[in-house]
């Protein structure tokens, strides 16, 4: 099979670019071919992307695997954020020589889902992370800096999980309870996630406890923070300095089958959002376009025939046009007023 | 390497690879033979990594079936296949509604377990290399000192680690479903 033969030279070509890009240093030489080699052929970036995952795969098998066959030392001196990679440094050095690392990778069948602990660029926070299966050391208040200037401090046994990207920030507790501290930025809202429980700020001071295996409560110091369970944003509630709300959604049930309504549904309130599944992209275009004065317009009937799924802010139909344009293939255009999504 | 990693990749690493070859497996039993799966699945990575961000998609594996079905369409349709969306649009509701959902359960649970297997198999070297990297942080050139080999080959050990993850991905002999290829080819 010639095709298939090409297509696995292709693999074998983004898995050399892969592990160079993501574990030796990239001279700008390096970089320049990379970004040719992806230029040349179109099925390149999704080679790369795959192999670039497989990677992130491999890496944080390992990482687990050697979490639960080291020992908690790492952790005890973690609590100063300076010094913490030459303990471990030391503390790591016994594995290497001694004891054969387990070669068992996590018991269960979600091992690989659930390795991935962190989509975080910070090295200290990654490590912390990972090698916590055991709790942290009692009164082991850590205070973390994040990318964006905010400080997290994290109470006993509290697990974090943090994504910052251009247009969000976001942070997943895993566990116990942290205090944020959040760098004030207002076109990026800052959002803790306990369970089902959002809580929202864009510069302030509050606190998350996880409750349960889906609630939190949220504690604001300072400032006001936006909190709601679910998908239920428009519902939110605001809650000012010295305000204490604890909220347990009861476990989610599987989703029932979202079907759109067919009598035109009233104003959406602002922040709500949209959750298409299996909906036809012109059937949630005109959802966007009923509440948004940007209107996304669809070029070829066919495009609008494609079938989404996802959960998009309401007021933001650019990012759903961009989603929808790589379901299909497409393109999207920016006019004045509209968004076209047409195809290549 | 600057410690940074790209979401997107990190959220297929996370959301869609554990289930990419069962998505495979559903390609070549549906679509017999009319399309070539690897095919559909590079493009559907390619459609994907055109995504600016991933923090929208509630349901990603739901997302990815979407798109490997968008693409598969466009694919018949680029082919002549005239009128097919709609033929293909009842097929896949068929499916997923016949599909038994233990079946798929199932199906997902050996793919996951499979794959603990696979990287559980890694070499001493692939799993020392990242643990001096990422844990230490030291430097390729660091690492590869205290491996007591050349940078290449530390390298080397690296990139047959994640071919091997690929194409047990891909390669559906890997873990002997014949049966499953005999009714693909019918």
């Amino acid at each position: 099979m010639a095709i298939s033969r090409s297509l696995e030279s292709v693999a074998d070509q983004a898995a050399e670019w892969a592990v160079l890009a993501e574990f030796g240093e990239m001279t700008p030489a390096r970089q320049a071919a990379l970004d040719s080699w992806l230029a040349a052929d179109r099925r390149h970036r999704g080679a790369f992307l795959r192999a670039r995952a497989a990677f992130y795969a491999v890496e944080d098998a390992t990482l687990k695997t050697n979490a639960a066959a080291s020992q908690p030392q790492c952790v005890a001196v973690a609590s100063d954020n300076d010094n913490r990679d030459e303990e471990c440094a030391a503390a790591a050095e016994l594995p290497r020589n001694g004891t054969p690392l387990s070669r068992k990778v996590v018991a269960g069948g979600a091992a690989l889902a659930a390795s991935i602990a962190l989509v975080v660029s910070m090295p200290g926070l990654l490590f912390f992370d990972d090698i916590t299966p055991a709790p942290a050391p009692a009164a082991a208040l850590q205070a973390i800096a994040l990318e964006d200037g905010s400080v997290a401090t994290l109470g006993e046994g509290a697990r974090i999980e943090v994504a910052l990207s251009s247009d969000r920030r976001r942070v997943m507790l895993l566990s116990g309870e942290a205090t944020f501290q959040v760098a004030p930025e207002k076109s990026r809202p800052f959002v803790v996630q306990s369970g089902d429980v959002y809580a929202q700020a864009t510069g302030t001071i509050y606190s998350v406890r996880r409750v349960g295996t889906a609630g939190g409560t949220v504690k604001v110091t300072e400032g006001s923070v936006l909190v709601w369970q679910r998908e239920e944003r428009d519902q939110a509630v605001l809650l000012h300095a010295g305000g204490e709300l604890t909220l347990k959604p009861a476990p989610r049930l599987p989703a029932p089958a979202q079907t759109l309504p067919t009598s035109p549904t009233p104003p959406l309130p602002e922040l709500a959002q949209f959750s298409f599944d299996d909906v036809a992209i012109a059937s949630a275009v005109a959802r966007f376009n009923r509440v948004n004065s940007t209107r996304i317009v669809v070029a070829d009937p066919a495009i609008g025939d494609t079938r989404i799924d996802g959960l998009f802010e309401a007021d933001k139909p650019e990012q759903f046009a961009q989603a929808a344009a790589a379901v299909v293939g497409g393109e999207v255009e920016y006019r004045t007023d509209t968004i076209v999504i047409k195809m290549k | 390497m600057d410690g940074k990693r790209d979401t997107i990749a990190a959220w297929v690493a996370r959301e869609i690879l554990p289930h990419e070859q069962a998505v495979h497996a559903w390609l070549s039993r549906r679509w017999r033979g009319a399309i070539d799966p690897d095919d559909v699945i590079q493009e559907a990575y390619c459609r994907i990594s055109n995504l600016g961000s991933v923090d929208h998609i509630e349901n990603p594996v739901g997302y990815f079936r979407r798109t490997v079905h968008a693409v598969a369409t466009d694919t018949m349709r680029r082919a002549g296949v005239i009128n097919f969306t709609s033929m293909t649009e009842m097929e896949w509701l068929d499916v997923r509604d016949n599909e038994p959902l233990a079946d798929r359960t199932i199906e997902a649970d050996q793919e996951l377990r499979r794959v603990d297997a696979l990287l559980g198999e890694l070499g001493e070297v692939c799993r020392e290399a990242i643990r001096l990297r990422r844990i230490e942080g030291l430097s390729q050139r660091e690492t590869a000192r205290r491996l007591g080999v050349s940078e290449d080959v530390v390298r080397n050990h690296l990139v047959r680690g994640v071919k091997r993850v690929l194409r047990a991905m891909a390669d559906q002999d890997a873990d002997g479903s014949e049966a499953q290829r005999e009714r693909a080819k019918g």
